[in-house]
């Protein structure tokens, strides 16, 4: 048996077990149906599963970083990576197993490391956006077609309604579904409500489409077409 | 005459193509002014946020002089990259709940956000009395798919078995009575992704809990026709939602301040919006 037809097959018996398990009641004819009483085993099995991606993971994130530090190819970030891994990891742990007992030099280093440093890191790179979404948005947003009005019309409208300047700019309103909060409430409950449902079932179909191809083995993916060459 | 017609069309003409480093210092100096100014906005509740509140409020007042409790489940799904916005909502929650002794249990498939959300439980919890085991209990980080979450919800101590702490789920009191989901009435899920919809799917429909979603901005839009339909019961939409939630209890923090800043940031779009159009408009009837 290829190795193609197993990951065929084991896919086929993964999902049927899951789809049988939803549509059969819990007993037919008196007899009890067992497959219920695997899932809790199945679904740990998978995570055990899950942890072996998660070493995978590990395993090529190191192994690329080392061949970059061997072979000179952008050997800094390589140092500055093995450098930072090296202190989370010895912090870390040695916070999380210690606990209280840790020097306070360790729960320090730990503050520094992931606190300090990743924390702000990551919440800044993520924040970097809002400078090209202000960018973007001067840029784009111009009333070329009456569509493209009305398009800027709505985003005016939501955007000013959702933060607490727009409900002061438009309090003198006597009308209160005319004020901005009301009317970006409006604009988000219905209009973009519906097309968002309309979305969502175009994209649900799709998904029962691709999931039936995946289930049957009729997707020809990266694995498959690469077989044989 | 002609040469101030050339010098407006010219103004005009730069007005709509600003460079962009100039744009990022005129944000950092609307978000930076309140900071020196003091500004103060009212913050208006709208009913999404509501829901949640209420929702809270439903399981608090259904546990009053039961001998077991139900849990509400709050899911962290959220890291540092979204924390502006799924902080305040984490923080918010927790709050509420420790405050009117509803006990949950955190749990979470990113590795950042049950550690923060943990971190915010035991910095409120003294203030009301609330213990760790008792009151609240954390299960981290789970690897968990769809799978998993079958499994979870058919079986909860089974799934779990142990908390961060390794303690065995038998021997905290806080979860006695906990079999399934059905022992769970609310599901808070604070994410920066689309994860409440597996909860809907796959296990609402078994187990008729209510579920309220913290979302970040930008996906909050594509979650009203679940508001709609009665499958969510509230909805927190980014920074704005924690503010408001913060107004409901009376505690203004993190995101009400937040929100001024990002009045100021979305009042600095809207004007430089509206420049780039009278720019085009004057120029569109120039070349007329």
């Amino acid at each position: 048996m290829t190795p193609r037809r197993i990951i065929a097959t084991v896919t086929f018996l993964a999902g049927l077990f899951y789809f049988l398990e939803y549509m059969l009641p819990a007993r037919i004819a008196g007899v009890t149906v067992p497959l219920s009483q695997w899932r809790v085993g199945l679904g740990n099995f998978m995570a055990v599963l899950g942890a072996f991606a998660i070493g995978m993971g590990w395993f090529h994130l190191l192994r690329g970083q080392w061949r970059n530090l061997v072979t000179g190819q952008d050997r800094s970030s390589s140092i500055g990576f093995f450098c930072a891994l090296a202190a989370i990891l010895y912090f870390g742990f040695r916070n999380e197993l210690e606990g209280a007992k840790a020097p306070a030099w360790v729960h320090m280093g730990f503050d520094l490391t992931f606190n300090y440093v990743f924390m702000p890191l990551v919440a800044t790179v993520f924040s970097l956006l809002a400078f090209y979404i202000v960018s973007a948005a001067y840029r784009a947003f111009r009333i070329r077609t009456w569509e493209a009005t009305l398009l800027m019309g709505a985003a005016f409208i939501v955007m000013l309604g959702q933060v607490p300047v727009g409900g002061w700019l438009t309090a003198w309103v006597p009308v209160k579904w005319l004020q901005l909060p009301y009317l970006g409430a409006w604009l988000l409950g219905v209009p973009n409500s519906a097309a968002q449902r309309a979305i969502g079932f175009g994209a649900a179909v799709g998904a029962l489409a691709i999931s039936l191809r995946i289930w049957l083995n009729l997707e020809r993916g990266a694995f498959f077409s690469t077989e044989g060459k | 005459m002609a040469h101030r017609e050339n010098t407006n069309q010219g103004f005009w003409q730069r007005a709509q193509t600003i460079d962009r480093r100039y744009l990022f210092v005129l944000l950092v100096v609307a978000v930076a002014l309140p900071s020196f100014v003091r500004i103060s906005i009212p913050v208006h509740v709208f009913d999404d946020t509501m829901g949640v509140y209420r929702s809270i409020e439903g399981v608090a007042r259904a546990n009053t002089g039961k001998r077991y409790r139900k849990m509400v489940l709050v899911m962290c799904d959220w890291g540092p990259g979204s924390k502006g916005e799924n902080w305040p909502q984490t923080e918010s929650v927790i709050h509420h709940m420790l405050r009117r002794g509803v006990p949950f249990m955190i749990m979470g498939i990113d590795t950042v956000g049950p550690t923060l959300a943990e971190g915010m439980a035991e910095r409120i919890a003294p203030r009301y009395g609330r213990r760790y085991g008792i009151d609240w209990v954390s299960f981290g980080f789970r690897y968990f798919g769809d799978p998993q979450l079958l499994s979870f919800v058919k079986d909860i101590p089974g799934f779990v078995q142990r908390d961060i702490h390794g303690t065995p789920v038998a021997k905290l009191p806080v979860m006695a009575g906990i079999h399934d989901m059905s022992d769970v009435p609310l599901l808070i899920d604070v994410a920066a992704g689309p994860e409440v919809d597996r909860w809907i799917r796959l296990a609402q429909p078994t187990y008729r809990f209510k579920a309220a979603f913290g979302a970040t901005a930008v996906m909050a839009p594509a979650y009203y026709p679940y508001l709609d339909s009665g499958q969510l019961s509230g909805l927190l939409v980014g920074m704005r939602g924690g503010a408001e939630y913060e107004e409901l209890l009376g505690a203004p923090g993190q995101a009400t301040q937040g929100m001024t800043l990002q009045s100021m940031a979305h009042l600095l779009v809207a004007a430089l919006v509206i420049l780039g159009n009278i720019g085009y408009v004057v120029g569109r009837r120039a070349r007329r």
